[in-house]
């Protein structure tokens, strides 16, 4: 299928650049940790407040952190000139799309993993069977802020504004699948006090989880379709 | 002739930005294995018309035809040079044809990569990152990189520019290897000695409209800087 | 079509009208609330317009894809900037008839906020309209993928925001009305929503005769 093969194509190069560039992953971390450490002077975090704040806190410092690393996503191809070789080429927008939104979501995956450790380190957070539930929120989370990330980046390119309108774009929209991933990790943190073995399965962790899948769906979807229009000249 | 046997047919194509003409209607019909100069004056539409051949813009009216088909959604049969080099700086030369060759369903992929950097001349350079490259060897990297697919339209935007003769002349020769192949050139420059000899047939596009489209009127041995001026003075006079 | 035009004036002069003496003479007083419950004849009525508005962006923006018109990218531009001002109305009368009522300005409850949410997706667009470096026609195609999209997303935030803070519902879901009041309330959303047309309609013209004089600069200032 062209559409895959494309899309890994478009993967794989992006991969390999940033790989030797470096200039997307280690910033973006490191921008969690001090996400982390402003929010610490705003409310203390290592007490009890990580019942009340700890979901919100965690998914602020991710989103922020996103938003600067989505902002490169199409600035590789500003340089040179290379979207126009990506236009030339026989690849569909819906492929490169595509492309990208992996390439994003790995990347943001990769910045959960090491910030995720940071978080509990300052949360005093011991590990549990909650963190395979987290895991999939994280996962869905990313899918969706990969996805509206990603498109809007395309769209922004195209602004006075450039880096300024995304957060201006990404951040309305997504407000549904954010609000569903920090009531899920609320649920899930809520448990995170009690004994190792143990995780206790509320039923309205499953009906973020489905709002989470409906809402990459569809987004996803519309996207690939409206992607065209945007990359068009 | 009919529109399959011609390279190139453009059917009173114009393009508007809005309340800008970019470029006024232009009708065009080029054989296989034409080697055609674009020359204007700025604002004419030379660039416009290599990104509407391209594929890369609509026409706002008219058609494009590459080879008999529209440029927009058939890709395979346009290759494009143009002032920017098109490719990434922090791929080697070699990732980058291996790159586009998969985009554009070269088989087999990497024979005909490293083909096409012997071909360019660049094999010494395929480990190298494209930004390690010379100004005359970028071009030579996009020059690869808009051939790599063997296109039936060839399309140069100011290839010449910032290249010394000597790499001028190689540019050229790859032009001339690529023209003998079948493939059908459409060059905008203003280095005319340089491509007096393969140049065959002219477009001279004025602001007014009425553009010029045919043979050298001068024969090949004519002088051509002196035709293509002529052809624009006498442009601007109507 | 003039005479249709005036027509159509007189119709949402009239509409207007009947609307003010429903709301501040027809109707009796309410009970509990007094005079500020007036605001509600108002506050809900320019919540239905701005979604219907953002419904004409929605549709203007699906069609200006397909065909682009340009008066299909004028009637998205034009119905979003009118959604917008509906909608700073619907966040500006809730706060005034919540002091008195509740107590506060604001709360986080979900029809508010959902309706914040929104507001900020289309202010989002039309700073993309301001803020854009492309031609004409590129701003137009990006302004109407935008418009699609926020409006898609429209049951979405309404939807997860809901699921947010359903104990914060403080907006009456169902009230019993006098007969009077119902009939105010029908002839304040037809007037609100026919007001919108109106709006709609003049604004359009304007356009118009703006492209049009654009038009005839461009040929006096390029003589062919």
């Amino acid at each position: 299928m062209s559409f895959a093969a494309d899309s890994i194509t478009i993967l794989q190069k992006d991969l390999r650049i940033e790989w030797r560039r470096k200039e997307r992953l280690t910033p973006m971390v490191f921008f969690v940790l001090l996400v982390l450490l402003v929010f610490n002077f705003s409310f203390e975090l290592g007490g009890p407040s990580v019942r009340n704040i700890g979901a919100g806190v965690l998914w602020s410092a991710f989103v922020f952190a996103s938003l600067l690393g989505l902002n490169r996503t199409f600035a590789v191809e500003r340089h040179n000139d290379t979207m126009d070789a990506l236009r030339l080429a026989p690849v569909s927008g819906a492929s490169l799309f595509a492309g990208k939104v992996a390439g994003n979501f790995l990347f943001l995956a990769a910045v959960e993993l090491i910030g995720l450790p940071i978080f509990a380190l300052f949360f005093n957070l011991a590990p549990g069977l909650y963190l395979l539930p987290l895991g999939v929120v994280l996962f869905l989370g990313s899918i969706c802020l990969a996805a509206v990330g990603t498109f809007f980046a395309a769209v922004s390119d195209q602004s006075r504004l450039q880096d300024l309108m995304l957060p201006l774009l990404v951040i309305p929209v997504v407000v549904p699948a954010l609000i569903s991933c920090v009531e899920a990790t609320d649920l899930v943190l809520a448990q995170s006090g009690l004994a190792m073995g143990t995780f206790k399965w509320v039923p309205g962790l499953w009906r973020h989880m489905q709002m989470l899948v409906v809402y990459a769906v569809v987004f996803m979807t519309i996207s690939l379709m409206l992607f065209d229009y945007v990359i068009e000249e | 002739m009919s529109e399959s046997a011609a390279a190139l047919t453009l059917a009173k194509v114009s393009k508007q930005y809005g309340a800008v003409t970019a470029l006024r209607p232009l009708s065009l019909s080029l054989p296989i294995g034409a080697f055609t100069l674009i020359v204007g004056p700025n604002g004419s539409g030379k660039t416009t018309l290599l990104r509407l051949v391209a594929g890369l813009c609509q026409p706002t009216r008219g058609q494009v035809l590459v080879r008999g088909k529209d440029p927009v959604h058939e890709k395979r049969d346009v290759g494009l040079v143009s002032h920017q080099p098109m490719f990434y700086d922090d791929l080697t030369c070699r990732e980058n044809l291996l790159f586009f060759a998969r985009l554009y369903r070269v088989e087999p992929g990497p024979d005909r990569v490293d083909d096409a950097l012997e071909w360019a001349g660049l094999q010494p350079f395929r480990e190298r990152p494209g930004s390690d490259l010379s100004r005359g060897l970028k071009q030579r990297l996009a020059l690869a990189r808009a051939t790599l697919h063997n296109p039936a339209v060839l399309l140069l935007d100011e290839p010449f520019t910032g290249i010394d003769g000597k790499g001028a002349t190689a540019v050229l020769g790859q032009l001339q290897g690529f023209r003998d192949r079948g493939a059908t050139i459409l060059i905008v420059t203003h280095h005319f000695e340089e491509s007096a000899e393969l140049v065959d047939s002219l477009i001279a596009l004025r602001t007014s409209g009425h553009h010029y489209v045919g043979p050298r009127p001068g024969g090949s041995d004519a002088d051509l800087k002196a035709e293509c001026e002529a052809l624009l003075t006498e442009g601007a006079q109507r | 079509m003039r005479s249709f035009s005036i027509l159509f004036d007189a119709i949402v002069f009239g509409t207007i009208l009947l609307a003010l003496y429903a709301v501040f003479m027809y109707v009796p007083g309410e009970r509990q609330m007094g005079a500020v419950q007036r605001i509600f004849y108002f506050h809900v009525p320019a919540a239905m317009t701005a979604f219907l508005a953002y419904a004409f962006v929605f549709i203007a923006s699906i069609q200006y894809l397909r065909t682009k018109e340009v008066r299909w990218d004028m009637v998205a531009r034009i119905s979003a900037e009118l959604g917008v001002l509906f909608s700073i109305i619907v966040l500006m009368t809730g706060p005034l008839w919540a002091k008195p009522i509740w107590g506060v300005y604001w709360r986080w409850e979900p029809r508010l906020t959902s309706m914040l949410i929104t507001f900020t997706m289309y202010v989002a667009y039309l700073m993309l309209r301001s803020y854009s470096t492309s031609s004409q026609e590129g701003t137009s195609r990006i302004a109407a993928v935008m418009g699609i999209i926020a409006f898609i997303n429209v049951p979405f935030v309404y939807f997860s925001v809901q699921l947010w803070a359903p104990e914060q519902q403080l907006h009456p879901r169902s009230v019993e009305l006098e007969p009077q009041m119902v009939h105010a309330r029908y002839i304040c959303t037809v007037a609100v929503m026919i007001f919108f047309l109106y709006l709609l309609k003049r604004r359009l013209e304007q356009e118009k005769f703006a492209l049009r004089l654009e038009r005839l600069r461009t040929l006096i200032g390029n003589p062919s």
